[in-house]
């Protein structure tokens, strides 16, 4: 048995490393997503107040910390036993659709692009966000528009880009200013443009990945997100809603309080990540997908007119139930679209400026949990305090870690396809990667390490010596 | 209008030097340069540092003496490898003249900090260094005209 191993993998939020274990014919047998770093965030907040939360779980991640603030706060509005003002909702929503922007833009133009643009088997010295600006300076200007415009939505609203304080237990800390709602609508029409051109350039170039649209992930799967009462995606709130493979819903509207009746985490030695599975049909059967393929696939329609109209060409394209992962980058341009539009509804809506935005209260409850669509998935905090209010007990999912499972799959699936033989290849090591890149994980985030050691693959035999290696400069 | 970006990290002590310093230009020049904040140099603020008549950087520096200042002018059509996560004050200045067309005159100011540690404040040594890193960035910017 010789062992591949791929580390760091590049391009992604975080660190983690891939094996590839071949038999003695140069074939896969198995292989192994390892996420290398610990967090331990469950544990240092044991001992806080609850209603430090908020701001200390938005350290998780400088990617989507307004994920973990919405989900956090969330909880904690469950721990306090309240109902958060209506236009204190809506601008949690509102804040939470700029983000999706700027980390759809992020992963589509900064992270994805490059290979989707310049090609998997383009040299990797180009084939990053250099070789992007050098080949295509109007889709990186592009990306920079758009993932600007999503901070912008964040930095008006709630003060900071990264980590701001203003989500808060029982709503958000002020209103909307009148000239933040016309600053931002303002930039509609070009956020729009934007979104309707990064779809259209994807779609222009799926004819050249047949062979990673067959084997990018490509498995039956149950998958999970959250919709609303009447089964449109909503991002902020909703209950969870779980489709099998064949598209049957076989849980809907699970409130956020029994999301543990339905998900079970197993851990393995080898991984940092825990390894959730949908319960009911054990470990590791229980494989489902989250993000924005999984969001896609669970919701009956987005519910924005331009975003239906694609994700019904998707559909006609592809099934109803879309299984491959490399999909992840066409139903996450799909959302980018959707976000748009649901901003500029909200924005449009005179009670945006609404100023009661906080509802005050102690803690009335030993537990709370709250969900949030993430730009990856569905990301769930669920506390436990005592009667003062000191958390005593928390456990996280985190988006990346509920497509665990998947991921190590998809690696498994690629590399049996794509790796062959005792000798690497660059371009069939960077498809390994790039399925991983497809769910987009984030895996610390908050240190935005990612790429700055190089990328090496080692082939190793079985008593541990290096039969190949290919080294990489550091790409991003 | 000319502008000052001050990045680092505000809760691992002097990294927090540039914040500050960016802060102190901020008082003492308001309304006449733009200011800015950030945790790190990023793609997106290509297109500012584009539109800016000069531009001042300030970071706090591990190479140097905690409290010392140094000014320096970073060399026009230098390149360097642009990230998605972060950018060198070259790789910025070289992203705004590839995607935008122009790069201004850029300069870097660097402080030297003591501890980088965990924790919000600056050191006392590197506290006694943000007027005189203030008056080298408006030294820069008046020097412009």
């Amino acid at each position: 048995m010789r062992v591949v191993e791929i580390s760091p993998v590049t391009r992604i939020e975080g660190h983690a490393k891939i094996t590839l274990h071949l038999n003695d014919d140069g074939l896969v047998e198995d292989s192994q997503f390892h996420v290398t770093q610990v967090r331990g965030f469950e544990k240092f907040c044991e001992g806080r107040p609850f209603y430090e939360m908020p701001s200390l779980m938005a350290r998780i991640c400088g990617i989507c910390p307004v994920s973990h603030l919405l989900a956090s706060a969330k909880a904690c509005d469950a721990v306090m036993a309240i109902r958060i003002p209506a236009a204190g909702e809506r601008l949690r929503h509102v804040v939470h659709l700029g983000q999706i922007i700027q980390s759809h833009a992020l992963n589509f133009f900064h992270l994805s692009a490059p290979d989707l643009l310049l090609g998997m088997d383009s040299a990797p010295a180009k084939r990053n966000v250099v070789g992007l600006v050098e080949a295509h300076p109007e889709i990186a200007r592009l990306g920079i528009q758009l993932r600007k415009y999503g901070q912008r939505v964040i930095e008006r609203l709630a003060a900071e880009r990264v980590h701001p304080a203003w989500i808060v237990p029982g709503g958000v800390a002020s209103p909307m200013s009148e000239a933040a709602r016309d600053e931002l609508l303002a930039g509609i029409p070009a956020a729009k443009e934007g979104a309707e051109r990064a779809l259209a350039l994807l779609k222009s170039v799926l004819d050249r990945f047949k062979d990673e649209v067959a084997n990018f992930g490509n498995f039956d799967s149950v998958y999970m997100g959250m919709v609303d009462a009447d089964g449109l995606m909503n991002l902020y709130d909703g209950g969870l809603r779980f489709r099998d493979a064949e598209g049957e819903i076989v849980a809907d509207h699970v409130p956020a309080e029994a999301y543990s009746d339905f998900i079970g985490e197993a851990v393995e030695k080898w991984s940092y990540l825990k390894m959730p599975y949908y319960k009911p049909m054990g470990y590791p059967d229980g494989l489902y997908r989250v993000g924005p393929l999984g969001r896609i696939n669970v919701v009956d329609r987005c519910g924005t007119p331009r975003a239906d109209e694609e994700l019904e060409a998707f559909r006609a394209a592809y099934g109803r139930i879309v299984t491959s992962s490399f999909h992840f980058h066409y139903a996450r341009l799909i959302e980018l679209l959707y976000a748009v539009e649901k901003l500029e509804i909200f924005l449009k809506d005179p009670d945006i400026l609404d100023t009661r935005v906080r509802a005050h209260a102690g803690p009335n409850a030993r537990e709370g949990v709250g969900i949030a669509e993430a730009p990856r998935g569905t990301l769930i905090h669920h506390y436990r305090v005592d009667g003062d209010g000191l958390m005593t007990w928390a456990n996280l999912i985190i988006a990346t870690g509920n497509n665990n499972l998947a991921m190590n799959k998809s690696i498994l699936q690629v590399a049996r396809h794509f790796v062959k033989g005792n000798k690497l290849k660059e371009g069939m090591l960077n498809r390994v990667e790039a399925v991983v890149r497809a769910y987009d994980p984030c895996l610390s985030c908050s240190t935005h390490a990612a790429g700055q050691m190089p990328m090496e693959v080692q082939l190793l035999g079985p008593d541990g010596a290096v039969l190949d290696r290919i080294a990489q400069a550091d790409e991003v | 209008m000319h502008l000052v970006i001050g990045f680092g990290n505000t809760v691992r002590r002097d990294d927090g030097l540039g914040f500050a310093v960016a802060r102190e230009v901020e008082r003492r020049a308001a309304g006449q340069v733009r200011v800015m904040t950030v945790f790190q140099l990023l793609p997106e603020h290509a297109e500012d540092a584009a539109a800016a008549e000069r531009l001042v950087l300030v970071d706090a520096a591990v190479d140097l003496a905690p409290g010392e200042v140094r000014c320096q002018r970073l060399a026009d059509g230098a390149t360097a490898r642009p990230r998605p996560h972060s950018l060198s004050a070259t790789a910025l200045a070289d992203l705004a003249r590839t995607l935008y067309g122009r790069a201004p005159e850029t300069f870097l100011v660097t402080i030297g900090g003591e501890s980088f540690d965990f924790g919000e404040g600056l050191t006392p040594r590197a506290a006694a260094a943000v007027e005189q890193a203030a008056d080298a960035v408006l030294s820069v910017l008046s020097a412009a005209g």
